[in-house]
């Protein structure tokens, strides 16, 4: 059971994690013009690496989303970014 | 198409007996008004008349609190009764939820033990938040009154299940009393 | 016989007596002893039959590197199966049986399958018993495999402690490198958690029994307790950690004595000590499985910590630097010891269930017993569970611990550090975390090389019987890597894992491949380092705790008006009401809601609030229908679909106010809809304007159906104008309820008019109180949710996943207009206008007619199409009822191109019946919608 750190709460059991797909996924402009490959590329394209990873999860308790950045062959967490701005 | 009457023990509602054994009580616990204030952190303790909503290991001594939830997200424990809805000057957003959370009270020298098989809990882990997974549902803990006195929030809806959990967890504390041989 | 109880200190009270049975026999036995230990003490030396070919079997080790002897075990009323005698401790009244042996381990009748071995190699399922079909000898082959009696019955109160826990250090193994650790850590203010799996901590100190920093062990171990103890430190025995995961967490079971259930602890450690130690290997030689053959070290821990001596004749087959203490040790308690060392040639043990002597260079020496040391093992599968790396140590021949994540650390044997000194200061620097004393390792061994190309059977596996010959077989197969030999011969995958015969196996392979062990490399260890019951997974999950739905508020009103309760959607429900029988008790439910009233608690149903100045143009996002024109006061009904276009669920939603919206989400779904909410704001909006309260729990729903209902409506106590003008169908009002807030939806779920009235849930009570006493004037109806199936299926409003599937899209289900016409962007858009979105073969939502004289069709029948050269499905009923309003059976089904077949006749086939009925539109109740309005 691993650990994660959610930039809100702090580190926490994996269990309390949803992982939410790969970080860095632009919806696109769909008002515009979309070709069938680029919303194909949008749903279905991950770039799965080995080691370094940037991904979007989710903490689940505080319903936080954010990226969390690992390395897919040892396990580590490298690092945790918020994703939002802090409100006002 | 299934009659399982007879296979879920029937809940209690909002009624449930204590649990006290010679380290531990449970009980439920009448809180009173609940509101969820969303929004930034100083505006909603402003509309609670509160300076700090309460994350872990904070001990929450006052009746009147807040429990912070999340960033942008509070719990108001018998605050002044707000109007549900968007308020623009403050640009926060309030919902009455004195309906929906039961509040437990555990207390005793094994009461953080006790916590400690629904979730990983210590004191000398803080986290800003009292939101935590336990055992598969989500509610609130945090310290109440003493060190050795907690809360737990958690949805009506889960009570029956939570109970049956904190009466099996009671029961493996006390049998899990310290012996001679095999602990300190 | 050749085993005996002598005096010493061995950790045993020789003032108490228990008595047990093995195989029918009775013997004696101390608290303290194993079961093998008191066997062996007893002069028993076979106690078990191997797996496949029956040969007897004695122990090997004294305690986890023992794989011979397993027993099933009867204490009471418990019968528990493959107990490990040297790890199970002796209670009194024990009946033990060995597994796989009958009518016992001395005299098994299955003996005679060894003089088959030369038919049941390695891998002989790959070449024989395949024709005409291995089926035909499965059966039989597969009664003869298996260890171990399963008692039937269940075991109550079998319930597994599960228990989180953290510290600083966590020590594994409690032998002298581990206490000495422990000591330095406890002395420096961390919190340690020191862990043995024995009973009485010490590890290897007892073998050699010699002192230690001038302490007798005893005294030694004694004080380092009270040391550790003193400072703080928390000593966990009879604890197996028996994985390392990531992140530093340490799963630790913990025995609690026979046949009671384990307690597992998830203990999260800064840092992790392995000071594990290191066990025997044991030496491939001519009939070297024989009963009597024995590890030394094995022998060593029966003398000092059982008091028990093997053997009084002893050969020793043993080359390395510990030779002489060992030998020391047994001559101390005064056994004979002859001593073979790598040189000598072709050792060959002789006598089959009697040991009678080892033959050495065709000179016979007799002996009782055989103790084989083929060098010392470090103990480092913990090390490689959470990716340590092994290195080989060519100097001591074995993989000892390399590189790791930096909070990982060996000490001791364990770390390839055999002097006692050594060890100490090894212990004691890994404390600390501090670099270890750079000492010259004096440990030197010359290894016994296995006989190559020989018709001797010389055993690498006891508990598999794999031989060198099955080796040598899969190397001439090419079965030479190490992962494909273990797979092929199954070396190293019985319960034991491999613990002794994976050494083994794998200089045998190295010798015939002419490399050294270290290129042959060695496979993964993965948990758990010893079999562990699954119970400590299951814990307090079981009975009322096994997935347990949640409970409605209205639960004990439900119970007093006999409702027959089942889980839909994650909420013990009313089914429907009543003792007698369930279809016409439904029916009678659906009827009465037809033509009276239904009472229905729906306060499952979602309640999600969302609310910012940003409200209404994030659900006009999230949701397909345009709602960025719904007006305060008034409902829409609304899809949301996934990014693919897919239908994931159907809303009710109401507008409050300018920036207030609620959400009323199927009640399955209510805690996807609020995740999906939540992940767009933050991810795609601004969260500063929109914020989603999921509110469902306070408040609680009770639905008033059918010609009625507006009047048992108006003898509540809630103010409200319930004339049809200024209360129309999907609209909402807001008043109040014996003072609490009322919200009021006039929305349908059933197609007659129907008012949904909200209170919080407090409340509940006393609106049902007064809901019931109205409604009796009125012949209203307590309605359960599988009549409202049938009243939603005759209406044809669809349920998510019943009435829809993976592939279903709103246009098929006729919701075509936002597709063609929302200007704005929302989740799914692009989705709707792919190739496969505008394919005219799509599956659609029909209706289907039946004869009243007929029966129902089968829900998840095919609807076939017979015109070409082979059937084809081109859909299925998705929904099938026998409609009591329209007393004639009725469905809905997804259909290719259903829009264009209305009115054709269609073949409904199930399992071989086959069935024709008629293509309509989905809805076959007040069409027009006449009634809903009223």
């Amino acid at each position: 059971m691993q650990q994660f750190t959610c930039p809100f709460c702090g580190l926490r059991n994996e269990t309390e994690f949803h992982f939410a797909g790969e970080a860095g996924k632009i919806r696109p402009d769909t008002l515009n013009e979309v070709s069938a490959e680029q919303w194909s590329a949008y749903l279905n394209h991950v770039a799965n690496p080995m080691g370094h990873s940037r991904e979007v999860w989710v903490h689940l308790p505080c319903q936080e989303v954010f990226i969390m950045q690992r390395d897919t062959l040892t396990m580590a967490v490298l690092g945790v970014e918020q994703l939002r701005r802090e409100p006002k | 198409m299934r009659d399982d009457r007879h296979k879920w023990a029937p809940a209690l509602g909002r009624k449930y007996p204590p649990i006290n054994n010679p380290h531990l009580s449970i009980s439920v616990v009448n809180t009173g008004r609940q509101t969820l204030i969303s929004g930034p952190y100083k505006k909603c303790l402003e509309a609670g008349k509160l300076t700090q909503a309460a994350g872990w290991p904070k001990i929450v001594t006052a009746q009147h609190y807040a429990l912070r939830l999340r960033r942008d997200r509070i719990l108001l424990v018998n605050g002044p009764a707000l109007s549900d809805g968007w308020q623009e000057d403050a640009g926060i957003c309030v919902s009455d939820m004195s309906s929906a959370y039961i509040t437990i009270e555990i207390s005793g020298e094994c009461a953080l033990e006790l916590l400690n098989r629904g979730t990983d809990l210590s004191i000398d882990a803080a986290s800003a938040s009292v939101a935590r997974n336990f055992r598969g549902y989500e509610v609130l803990i945090y310290r109440w009154q003493s060190p050795t006195q907690f809360r737990l929030q958690c949805h009506h809806g889960n009570l029956q299940a939570i109970w049956h959990l904190l009466q099996a967890f009671a029961q493996q504390v006390a049998a899990h009393q310290p012996t001679g041989e095999s602990y300190n | 016989m050749s085993g005996s109880r002598i005096q010493n200190n061995a950790l045993i009270d020789r003032g108490k007596t228990l008595s047990f049975q093995y195989d029918g026999k009775t013997y004696q036995g101390h608290p303290g002893d194993t079961l093998a230990s008191a066997l062996l003490a007893a002069g028993v030396k076979i106690m078990g039959r191997s797996f496949k070919y029956h040969r007897p079997r004695g122990v090997w080790g004294a305690w986890f590197d023992d794989s011979n002897a397993i027993f099933n075990i009867a204490l009471g009323a418990d019968l528990h199966p493959n107990c490990p005698a040297t790890t199970t401790y002796l209670e009194d009244g024990m009946q033990a049986r060995s597994v796989n042996a009958f009518p016992s381990a001395r005299f098994d009748i299955k003996a005679m399958l060894d003089w088959f071995s030369p038919f049941l190699p390695a891998g002989f399922y790959y070449k024989t018993f395949m024709r005409p079909d291995w089926h035909w000898f499965e059966p039989t082959i597969r009664k003869m495999a298996g260890l171990g009696k399963l008692d039937d019955s269940v075991s109550d109160g079998y319930q597994s402690d599960q228990i989180h826990q953290s510290c600083d250090l966590l020590i594994i193994g409690a032998g002298p490198a581990g206490l000495a650790a422990a000591v330095n850590a406890s002395k420096n203010g961390s919190a340690v958690v020191l862990v043995d799996d024995h009973n009485i901590a010490g590890g290897s100190v007892y073998q050699l029994a010699s002192d230690i920093e001038n302490q007798s062990p005893n005294l030694w171990v004694e004080q380092q307790i009270a040391t550790i103890t003193k400072n703080g430190g928390r000593i966990l025995l009879s604890t197996t950690a028996y994985g390392v995961y990531d992140h530093n967490l340490v799963a630790l079971v913990q025995d609690l004595g026979f046949a009671r259930a384990p307690r597992l602890w998830r203990m999260r450690a800064n840092r992790i000590l392995i000071t594990t130690g290191a066990i025997d290997r044991p030496i491939t030689f001519a009939n070297n499985d024989r009963p009597g053959i024995m590890s030394a070290s094995g022998a060593l821990e029966f003398l000092g910590r059982y008091g028990v001596l093997v053997g009084k004749n002893i050969a020793l087959l043993s080359s390395h630097s510990h030779t002489g203490d060992t030998v020391n040790r047994l001559h101390q308690a005064g056994v004979r010891v002859a001593t073979f060392t790598a040189g000598d040639n072709s050792p060959i043990a002789v006598g089959g269930k009697n040991l009678r002597a080892l033959n050495v260079d065709s000179i016979s020496h007799p002996c009782d017993i055989i103790l084989a040391s083929g060098g010392l093992t470090p103990l480092v599968h913990l090390w490689r569970h959470a990716g340590g790396r092994l290195e080989w140590d060519e100097a001591i021949q074995a993989f000892i611990p390399a590189s790791a994540t930096t909070s990982l650390r060996a000490a001791g044997a364990a770390n390839g550090v055999y002097e006692l000194d050594e060890a100490l200061a090894d212990g004691r620097a890994a404390a600390l975390d501090q670099p270890s004393p750079k000492a010259k390792n004096t440990y030197r061994i010359k290894p016994f090389l296995p006989e190559l190309n020989s018709h001797k059977r010389q055993w690498v596996d006891f508990q598999h019987d794999v031989t060198v010959k099955d080796i040598e077989l899969a190397a001439r197969e090419n079965y030479a890597s190490v992962e494909h030999l273990k797979r092929y011969t199954t070396l190293g995958m019985a319960s034991d894992q491999g613990k002794t015969s994976n050494m083994t196996g794998l200089s045998v392979m190295a010798s015939v491949q002419e490399r050294t062990i270290g290129q042959v490399g060695t496979t993964t260890f993965r948990p758990p380092f010893v079999p562990v019951p699954l119970e400590i997974y299951r814990g307090v999950r079981r009975r009322q705790l096994f997935n347990p739905p949640k409970r409605l508020a209205l639960e004990t009103q439900h119970r007093k008006a006999n409702a027959a309760l089942g889980e839909y959607g994650g909420w013990l429900r009313p089914a429907w009401y009543g003792e007698g029988d369930a279809q016409e008790t439904i029916n009678r439910e659906v009827i009465a809601a037809r033509n009276h009233v239904a009472i229905i608690d729906a306060s499952p149903l979602g309640k999600i609030e969302v609310i910012g100045p940003d409200a209404a143009q994030f659900v006009n996002f999230v949701f397909y229908n345009t709602l960025s024109t719904l007006n305060p006061g008034k409902i829409r009904y609304a899809l949301m679909l996934s990014e693919r276009g897919i239908v994931y669920d159907d809303a009710v939603i109401s507008r409050i106010d300018q920036n207030r919206f609620i959400i009323s989400c199927s009640s399955a779904h209510v805690d996807g809809v609020n995740n999906a909410l939540e992940a767009w704001r933050q991810d795609g909006h601004d969260p500063d304007r929109v914020f989603v309260h999921d509110t469902t729990q306070n408040w609680a729903t009770i639905t008033l159906s059918g010609p009625k209902a507006r009047a048992l409506l108006s003898c509540l106590e809630i103010a409200v104008d319930l004339s049809p003008d200024a209360f129309p169908h999907m609209t909402f009002q807001q008043s109040d309820f014996m003072s609490a807030p009322a919200r009021i939806a006039r929305v349908s779920f059933t197609g007659d008019p129907s008012y949904e009235i909200s209170v919080p849930t407090l409340h509940a009570p006393a609106l049902w109180s007064a809901v019931n006493k109205a409604g009796k004037s009125l012949q209203a109806a307590l309605v359960g949710v599988e009549a409202l199936a049938i009243l939603r299926a005759e209406k044809g409003y669809i349920i998510v996943g019943k009435d829809t599937d993976g592939e279903t899209m709103p246009h098929d289900i006729g919701f075509s207009q936002p597709r063609l016409r929302k200007k704005s962007a929302f989740v799914g858009d692009r989705a709707l206008h792919t190739d496969a979105a505008n394919a005219d073969n799509r599956r659609r939502l029909v209706g289907l007619s039946i004869p009243a004289s007929e029966n129902r069709l089968v829900t998840g029948a095919h609807l076939i199409d017979a015109s070409g050269s082979k059937p084809r499905s081109t859909g299925y009923v998705t929904s099938s009822y026998d409609s009591p309003t329209l007393a004639r059976p009725i469905a809905l089904a997804l259909l290719e191109n259903g829009a264009v077949k209305i009115g054709d006749r269609v073949t409904v086939w199930n399992q071989g019946d086959v069935r024709q009925a008629t293509v309509t539109m989905p809805c076959f109740y007040d069409k027009d919608g006449a009634l809903l309005n009223a």
